[in-house]
């Protein structure tokens, strides 16, 4: 399955979409990260263990998106973009969506004249 | 694009460590600015409502004003100890010294003595004049001079209008908390330092009205018995009394400099 | 008089070890970004593909998670009483977005692609507004020239 964010899968024609495809995750913290995260108040920098966590929502909404793309006979998503929001204080959706679409490689000018 | 893409440019910025997105500023500069501002917008509110509670508060009429110290009087009372009459008759005797000796007592309340029920020593001064003694506290003072100093000391805290006083502070004291609050709603930061401050700046102020009630209490020893020594000589007994009654310390200043203080004015 | 000392400690170390770490990262981002700086990373595509000619191309995505230590909340609740630039909270965000973007173009040079296009930012807030968290997506798609 390729994905893009631009509009086109480059090198490669469109001959099929099928619309819309998402996915999305909510994740919360667990308490462990908490206390961990509570720590950085004093210094700031990176939280590791909730990029982690954003890592892998955003991971599994992708892979979310691709199941129901692959479910609709698509091989391509183009145009895909990213929404994160923060339901509470400590939990956030992560929401993918796309256009699943079917590519298939240009072919190249001699074939065409001889078909 | 790969022709004409100038990555040289970008190089250059780079290593310049250019930070356009970010404001250069020193921090501490920064907060310390602010801080000052703060202090100065909520220090002339509080000097604003400090200066017109205090002159509503000071000019009462004489009628209201007793009104007033009964009713917050009632807030307050507690049980008393039933005395027996000897030490009755004991306590207004005292009282009663002391309103010859100054003839300028303000005459607006009974002024009655009580002994109430404590394990503490203490003594308080009601709003309405009325005195109170921890029965405590009347345990340790054996002599009438003794007595005379602790009675005087709360009188005078009455003849300086010193209940208005704090009436006061903690009226001004509500509002800016109040206001702070309302400035900033979701974290109380901004309230949890100013109630500090005001804390600290009001234990300065009552500091200064103790020692004038000591200076009342020497005053009225002096003109009744000749010399003041009995002030330090129970300020010391109590000293070594309280070693471990955090809650006298507390309201009342540093025990060692009050001693200091009554010291210097006696002798 | 105790709270008052004791807010003041905090402040005081927080602001110490935050200014260090701060100092760091923009260190190691400096360092990544030189290693970079050949392979450009840009926000548009369609006229870029009508120039160029693509061989493969596949989707970039990170996203980093930096916390603020107690003295760029406490600075940031005081300029919230009177406006302005809260620029303690300014890096904080510079530093979340330069380093997810590094890190697209760090995993499009993993497997060898030339340069990152179409590339598009996320900011959310984590944390609550006592210990305020941003967390910073960025994403893009790296490209592979013929």
């Amino acid at each position: 399955m390729i994905l893009t964010n631009i509009e086109t899968v480059p090198g490669k024609k469109i001959v099929g979409h099928y619309g819309l495809v998402s996915g999305s995750t909510v994740r919360a913290k667990h308490a462990g990260k908490d206390i961990a995260a509570g720590f950085k108040n004093f210094f700031g920098g990176e939280i590791k263990g909730y990029t982690e966590l954003m890592d892998e929502s955003r991971r599994e909404a992708t892979q979310r998106m691709i199941e129901l793309a692959k479910r609709m006979g698509a091989n391509a998503i183009v145009n895909v973009r990213y929404a994160t929001s923060a339901i509470t204080a400590g939990a956030a959706e992560v929401y993918a969506y796309g256009t699943a679409v079917k590519v298939d490689s240009i072919q190249p000018k001699k074939q065409v004249e001889n078909g | 694009m790969p022709d004409n893409f100038d990555a040289e440019a970008a190089r250059k910025i780079i290593m310049s460590d250019e930070r356009i997105n970010v404001t250069e500023n020193n921090p501490i500069k920064e907060l310390f600015k602010i801080c000052v501002n703060l202090a100065l917008i909520i220090g002339s509110f509080y000097l604003i409502i400090f200066m017109l509670s205090g002159i509503i508060l000071f000019n009462l009429p004489a009628k209201n004003q007793v009104q007033l110290e009964n009713f917050f009087s009632k807030l307050i009372e507690t049980k008393v100890v039933k005395i027996s009459d000897a030490d009755q008759k004991r306590l207004l005797t005292v009282r009663n010294n002391i309103l010859n000796a100054d003839k300028n007592f303000p005459k607006t309340s009974n002024l009655d003595i009580f002994i109430m029920d404590d394990t503490k020593t203490n003594a308080f001064c009601y709003p309405n004049g009325n005195i109170y003694i921890t029965s405590a506290l009347y345990k340790e003072l054996t002599t009438d001079e003794e007595l005379t100093f602790i009675i005087a000391h709360e009188m005078g805290h009455y003849k300086h209008k010193d209940h208005l006083r704090n009436m006061r502070d903690s009226i001004t004291g509500s509002i800016v908390l109040i206001g702070t609050v309302f400035v900033d709603p979701s974290n109380q930061g901004l309230t949890k330092m100013t109630a500090s401050t005001i804390d600290i700046s009001n234990l300065k102020f009552s500091r200064v009205a103790e020692e004038k009630a000591d200076k009342y209490a020497i005053k009225m020893l002096n003109i009744l018995y000749g010399s003041s020594k009995a002030g330090v000589e129970v300020m010391t007994k109590l000293k070594e009394k309280n070693r471990s009654n955090i809650e006298f310390l507390s309201t009342h200043p540093n025990i060692d400099r009050r001693i200091n203080y009554i010291k210097k004015l006696s002798y | 008089m105790d709270n008052l000392i004791i807010l003041i400690a905090t402040l005081f170390i927080c602001y110490m070890t935050g200014t260090i770490v701060e100092k760091r990262h923009y260190k190691k981002i400096k360092t990544r970004e030189l290693i970079l700086y050949k392979s450009p990373c840009i926000s548009y595509g369609k006229s870029f593909l009508k120039d160029t000619k693509i061989k493969h191309s596949f989707l970039v995505s990170s996203s980093v998670v930096i916390g603020c230590d107690r003295f760029k909340s406490f600075l940031a609740n005081l300029r919230n009483i009177f406006g302005g630039n809260v620029s303690s909270y300014e890096s904080v965000l510079d530093r979340g977005r330069r380093e997810a973007i590094l890190r697209i173009r760090e995993e499009a040079a993993e497997k060898n692609a030339n340069a990152v296009i179409n590339l598009k930012l996320e900011t959310t807030m984590l944390g609550s507004s006592q210990d305020p968290q941003v967390c910073v997506t960025a994403y893009g798609t790296a490209v592979c020239y013929a």
